[in-house]
């Protein structure tokens, strides 16, 4: 072995990557690539997919984040351990509390502010300072973790470019290393990438001009491949290994944990539910507690206790315990409802026991999979519970989940139709065909039911090149009220960005 | 049928007697359109395009009567007053007029009435095609308000309160119809009725400048020829400068005395009244002129006229002062030696494949701000058509060590490439897959070429020569 690809970018680098993780990471384990950086534009949000895709295909995920620095420089950063995860997490937060929704912003003091433990790779193509004042700084700051990045761009003289790019790098006493700057996984999606562009930038594919993407190439290669490309610059091709062998950190090694509840009168958490439990027992059931309900109870509170959910348990209780203080209605719904303690604590209102709901539906040791207790608040008064948990938890350790807004079938065609500069009403007429989350796209039989001619390329090309972009994120949204509450750092787990709405933060 | 773009979507324009026909009106949308009939076929509206069709119309119609006025959008008013009894009676001459509009593929309805109002009228929502005269309120009382030449939105109002008719328009008190729907509603409504005058301007153009010498003895000697330009050119240069205007076209008319007409046309850059300037480029158009028996008449036509903004100087030399150099003298000296097309200026354009990333401009076109991107240099002959060479390259994408160009071997010394294009996969199907690998390369004489192959060789890929020159 040879090569890494140290420089992927997927679809959640927002209409710029033209490939999702998934198809990214089965196309390197065809092509042989033991391992894929991904590294997209100040977000981590791809991750998770990855980590999957990872798995799936036995190809090894390097987590990694392509830094654009406010002063026009561009560097990638790897953690090598979770600690420099955090760090990593926490200057992405930072930078995009400083930007606002969307964006981030960042520059140079912030990387030597958190690049402990960080790996660094300058991409010297598209400086606008002077790469050998970047090189010193990056030397500077990272010392032995410094990098500088080799890529072919199929452009004039670039043989003279590599070697000015080399002698640059050796002054400043950076070692190189090769990257690709994958952008999709293989040659057909560069279509779709042009129209990306477009539609990132506003324009249509005839008027785009210089502005797409220029130089080409931007596929998957074998290793091979790459050694190939590189002839005299083997050791910066071989020197991917040692990048991949440095960053040993993995998404496994981050561990949920639970918020834990103020602790008062010595009890731990399991004790403090416990307790909760049985007083909440003697309020559901004034005159004598069933055997068969304290059964369950005893049952359940055990099962907790081995896998150690005593504190989330404790979290939704105290919740639903302010949410009822205020007098604001909320409602326990779905699985948590097969709970009988959660019935005890008042989180949810039908008696399991009597009911003959199973408890293991809700939470069970096989599938050790985290509980899951949804509950519905008034909708009107719902930011008043939100307020409250900020203002309890800090804001540090909890914030709304962010969900990804992907290209629906409809909103597909409408773009790609726009880009390739079809007529507004036809794109209209096209996306009316659709309902919902089609995942097919319109049909042939649709289109020809609109009496629009299916011989006409452009039209063919929206069908198939919207199809293609169904399902890539556009852009990152917050999930009406789910909130991530955790024991220490939030910024350190994943990256925080403040909302839209005021005072919130996703 | 046409179809406008308006407000972001397709609208139809105009439709044919077929289209309307088959249920289709101006004011639809193209998707509604073509769900009703299929296979329909539309054209972009071309509204600039239209009116100067419409205004050559109007100056064929000129042979019916010399008060010609082109009416916008569709129309053309011709004042037949006096000239009808040419063409042996009105209904003769609409009948001419028709037949010989349906031979250019233009379906035309005509009327002939006593006021330009009534005819617009008749023609077109009428059934008559002469009304006699004294009868234009009967002819327009049982036709539908719009045919008064009326704003939409004014129509609409019209009929918002139960006014279709002509006639019903009529009955109603003329002082709350001002009131109510201004003056514009009376004024067509008494030009259609012949109460009120309307003046049709005429087309024939203001008299065109123009310089004439007639001679006692005829001419005949280039040297004589070429006084008598001078001449031409001074006496035109005087009026065009009266008028404020200079000449974009200059036609010059010799007659012979055996009647025999030779002439001669020079276009220029820009607008000129600057005799020797005009004249030496006319002088250079004399050997096309045959005296035969000498010449009686000369005559010199601006058949173009353009406003001259500035005052004229004589164009300086290049190089006088740098920053803004007048070379239209030399691009009108080159154009008419050359041929006016002949002289152009390159401009870019923002596309990978080299033979598309320039356009020819007008000489003195403007500079854009657009610039081919300098990272990419190109040679300074670029071909028009790519030349296939055979060249000898390692595998699979290193430059060639020699190759073959018009039959002569070239040793490669020098080398840089791949510069990859990609094909524009939006232009056309063929493109899709389209890759250029090109190289720059250098013969151990230090000349450069530039040549790429598109493919792998073997796979159909070949080696072509796209330019020479320094890049």
């Amino acid at each position: 072995m040879s090569y890494v690809e140290l420089q992927a970018t997927t679809h959640f680098s927002f209409l710029r990557g033209a490939s999702s993780a998934e198809e990214l990471f089965s196309a390197a384990a065809l092509l042989g690539i033991q391992a894929l950086g991904v590294v997209d534009r100040n977000s981590l949000a791809g991750m998770v997919r990855a980590h999957v895709a990872a798995k799936v295909t036995g190809v090894r995920l390097i987590v990694g984040c392509r830094l654009d620095l406010q002063c026009g420089s561009s560097l990638l950063v790897y953690p090598t351990d979770r600690l420099a995860y955090g760090r990593l997490c926490r200057m992405l937060t930072v930078g995009k509390e400083r930007a606002g929704k969307g964006k981030c912003h960042l520059d140079w003091r912030d990387v030597e502010e958190w690049n402990d433990g960080l790996l660094a790779v300058l991409l010297p193509d598209e400086l606008t300072a002077p790469l050998d004042e970047e090189l010193h700084k990056l030397r500077r700051i990272f010392a032995d973790r410094a990098y500088c990045a080799l890529s072919r761009r199929f452009l004039p003289d670039e043989a003279q470019r590599l070697q000015t790019n080399a002698n640059a790098a050796a002054r400043a006493k950076v070692p190189t290393v090769v990257t690709n700057d994958v952008l999709y996984h293989c040659p057909t999606r560069r279509m779709l990438q042009d129209v990306m562009s477009c539609i990132r930038l506003h324009t249509t594919i005839d008027n785009a001009g210089f502005q797409k993407e220029r130089h080409a190439d931007r596929f998957l290669k074998k290793p091979q491949e790459m050694l190939r490309l590189f002839p005299k610059y083997e050791a910066a091709v071989r020197r991917t290994m040692e990048l991949e062998a440095r960053c040993k950190f993995s998404l496994d090694q981050l561990t949920y944990t639970y918020p834990t509840e103020v602790i008062e009168d010595g009890l731990n958490a399991q004790e403090r539910l416990e307790k909760l439990t049985w007083e909440g027992a003697a309020r559901r059931y004034p005159d004598e507690l069933p055997d068969n309900v304290a059964t369950q109870l005893r049952h359940e509170l055990n099962l907790i206790e081995r896998m150690d959910y005593a504190p989330y348990f404790l979290t939704v209780e105290s919740i639903v315990r302010f949410a009822r203080s205020k007098g604001i209605l909320c409602q326990g719904r779905g699985s948590a409802a097969n709970s009988a303690v959660c019935y005890v604590l008042g989180v949810t209102s039908i008696d399991p026991v009597r009911q003959g709901l199973l408890f293991e539906r809700f939470v069970s040791e096989e599938r050790r999979e985290p509980p899951d207790i949804d509950v519905d608040f008034e909708h009107e008064r719902r930011e008043e519970v939100i307020q409250w948990i900020y203002e309890t938890y800090g804001r540090t350790r909890s914030a709304l989940t962010a969900v990804v807004t992907r290209y629906r079938a409809k909103g597909a065609v409408r773009e790609v139709g726009k880009a390739l500069g079809l007529p507004e009403d036809v794109t209209g007429s096209l996306a009316g065909m659709i309902w919902g989350w089609s995942k097919e796209g319109v049909a042939d039989r649709d289109a020809k039911a609109l009496n629009l001619n299916l011989d006409d390329r452009r039209l063919r090309l929206t069908l198939e090149l919207a199809k293609q972009l169904i399902g890539t994120p556009r852009h990152l949204s917050q999930h009406p009220g789910g909130f991530v509450l955790v024991w220490d750092r939030l910024d350190e787990l994943v990256p925080v960005e403040p909302a839209a709405m005021d005072n919130r933060q996703v | 049928m046409t179809a406008l773009v308006q407000s972001r979507r397709r609208v139809l324009a105009s439709v044919d007697e077929a289209a309307a026909s088959a249920g289709l009106s101006p004011g639809m949308t193209v998707t509604h359109a073509q769900s009703l009939v299929p296979d329909l076929t539309v054209f972009d509206a071309r509204p600039d395009h239209d009116e100067t069709d419409l205004q050559k119309l109007s100056l064929w119609c000129v042979k019916y009567s010399p008060v010609v006025t082109p009416n916008p959008p569709d129309g053309v008013f011709i004042d037949v007053a006096g000239s009808a009894h040419l063409f042996h009676g009105e209904a003769a001459l609409l009948e001419d007029m028709c037949a010989f509009l349906h031979t250019l593929g233009i379906s035309a309805r005509a009327a002939i009435s006593d006021t330009p109002g009534c005819s617009w009228a008749v023609a077109r929502y009428g059934d008559a095609k002469i009304v006699s005269p004294g009868r234009s309120s009967e002819a327009v009382a049982s036709l539908p308000v719009a045919a008064l030449r009326l704003a939409p939105q004014t129509i609409a109002s019209l009929h918002d309160v139960g006014i279709d008719r002509v006639a019903h328009l009529c009955s109603k008190p003329r002082a709350s119809l001002k009131l109510r729907f201004g003056g514009e509603v009376l004024l067509r409504l008494d030009q259609a009725l012949g109460s009120a005058a309307e003046a049709l301007p005429s087309l024939i153009p203001p008299e065109v400048p123009r310089a004439e010498c007639n001679f006692a003895e005829p001419i005949s000697t280039p040297e004589d020829l070429k006084r008598v330009i001078d001449k031409l050119c001074e006496d035109l240069c005087a009026d065009l400068e009266a008028r404020g205007v200079g000449a974009r076209r200059l036609d010059l008319v010799f007659v012979r005395v055996d009647n025999i007409t030779q002439a001669a046309r020079i276009g220029l850059s820009r607008p000129y009244r600057e005799p020797v300037h005009l004249g030496k480029l006319l002088a250079e158009k004399l050997d096309l002129i045959d005296p035969g028996l000498g010449i009686e008449t000369a005559t010199l036509i601006a058949s173009w006229v353009e406003a001259v903004t500035e005052r004229q100087t004589v164009g300086r030399h290049i190089g006088t002062d740098g920053a803004d150099v007048d070379v239209s003298q030399l691009v009108d000296t080159l154009g008419v030696r050359l041929g006016q097309n002949k002289v152009f200026r390159l401009a870019p354009v923002e596309s990978a494949l080299p033979e598309r990333a320039v356009r020819r401009v007008p000489a003195l076109h403007p500079p854009q701000p657009l610039e081919w991107p300098s990272k990419l240099p190109r040679p300074s002959r670029l071909f028009p058509h790519p030349e296939k060479i055979e060249a000898v390259a390692e595998l699979p994408d290193h430059p060639p060590r020699l190759f073959i160009w018009r039959n002569i071997r070239h040793r490669v010394a020098k080398a840089d490439g791949p510069e990859r294009i990609h094909g524009e996969w939006w232009v056309g199907e063929s493109e899709t897959n389209l890759i250029r690998d090109y190289y720059r390369i250098e013969t151990p004489d230090g000349t450069r070429f530039w040549v790429f192959r598109d493919g792998a060789v073997g796979q159909g890929g070949h080696w072509w020569l796209h330019g020479v020159g320094e890049a």
